[in-house]
């Protein structure tokens, strides 16, 4: 498919399909060590949050919005998540 | 020590996307254009059908730098700013209505019957779901719930026509694009459906979940995270 070498995929109908190729990617991009979770087929999740096609969050301990990234590929900037994470885990020592 | 974030990744999958390229038009083709003559084929675009009728905007059966926003469009645009539809033999032959309707704005009752043949692929006149190609699993999701009359988990031509005619706000005979949208946001039954897509924004309450993990064994809800843990959503998707 491309340079990273990851197989050809159909779009997935059933949620069964869908974590098929979810441990497809998890396999090629070698992230199968981090916490995975998959959305129901309807993509109710991913609507609640606007994240197609990528966009990074965080929620903060109070379960608010702490940060909000743009949409991907461009908005999708993980140097902002990190130094949102820091800005929130530094305001949750100082308390 | 333990650990104050928790990370989550939500799939359909993370690919991370590169950044070397300069433009949304340059990442696009130097992932794609696998004959290097500067535009993007159906067969060469790898990320689904829905994806390459959204980018083909002129429905020329390829996606150029003109589709991209980058220089002049090759269509032909009329004043007003709509491309003039450029129709590929194989566009209507093919069974993309999403791209059709992108490219002509309508489709008319008459194209119907055609369309109907084209998406049934197994030829036993009746969709199922999966039959329904290049929209989203929302949308099919949802065109069978409401047309499927009898319940048989099927649409069949009687049903479509049905459908058509319901959604034909103007009865003109033509089913536009707005009409469809308008079609579609009607189908939302109970104020349950999917709400505009609008991102929470910073101070917002976020969107609560539970949902599977990647090896189907257990569930992971953002609420068991209150008042424990900060939580690093990542979204991806991967067709």
């Amino acid at each position: 498919m491309t340079g990273r070498g990851a197989p050809l995929v159909q779009e997935p109908v059933t949620w069964g399909e869908r974590q098929a190729v979810a441990k497809q990617c998890a396999a090629a991009m070698e992230i199968e060590h981090l916490p995975t979770i998959i959305d129901e087929i309807d993509d109710g999740v991913g609507a609640a949050y606007a994240a197609w096609p990528d966009r990074l969050f965080l929620v903060g301990k109070d379960g608010k919005i702490a940060y909000s990234g743009g949409r991907g590929p461009f908005g999708f900037k993980p140097e902002q998540l990190s130094s949102a994470i820091v800005k929130e885990l530094t305001r949750e020592v100082r308390r | 020590m333990r650990s104050a974030l928790a990370l989550l990744t939500l799939a359909t999958a993370l690919c991370a996307q590169g950044n070397k390229y300069s433009s949304p038009w340059e990442l696009l083709r130097g992932e794609h254009d696998k004959n290097h003559d500067g535009k993007v084929s159906a067969k060469e675009y790898t990320r689904g059908e829905v994806r390459f009728g959204r980018l083909d905007r002129n429905g020329d059966g390829f996606i150029t730098e003109s589709d991209m926003g980058g220089g002049r469009s090759g269509g032909g645009r009329r004043a007003g700013g709509r491309a003039a539809p450029q129709l590929s033999a194989e566009l209507k032959a093919g069974r993309c209505l999403s791209r059709l309707l992108a490219a002509q704005g309508e489709l008319a009752a008459t194209e119907l019957d055609q369309w109907f043949t084209n998406l049934d692929e197994d030829k036993n006149g009746k969709l199922a779901a999966k039959e329904i190609t290049c929209v989203s699993n929302v949308w099919r999701k949802q065109a069978v719930r409401v047309l499927d009359k009898n319940d048989d988990g099927h649409i069949d031509l009687a049903e479509a026509k049905s459908g058509f005619t319901l959604a034909d706000k103007d009865q003109n005979g033509r089913l536009s694009t707005a009409e469809m949208g308008r079609s579609r946001r009607g189908r939302q039954r109970g104020g349950g459906g999917r709400a505009a897509q609008r991102a929470p924004t910073v101070g917002e309450v976020a969107p609560g979940f539970t949902l599977k993990t990647l090896d189907g064994k257990s569930e992971v809800s953002l609420a068991s995270f209150k008042n424990k843990k900060a939580v690093a959503l990542i979204f991806g998707s991967y067709t």
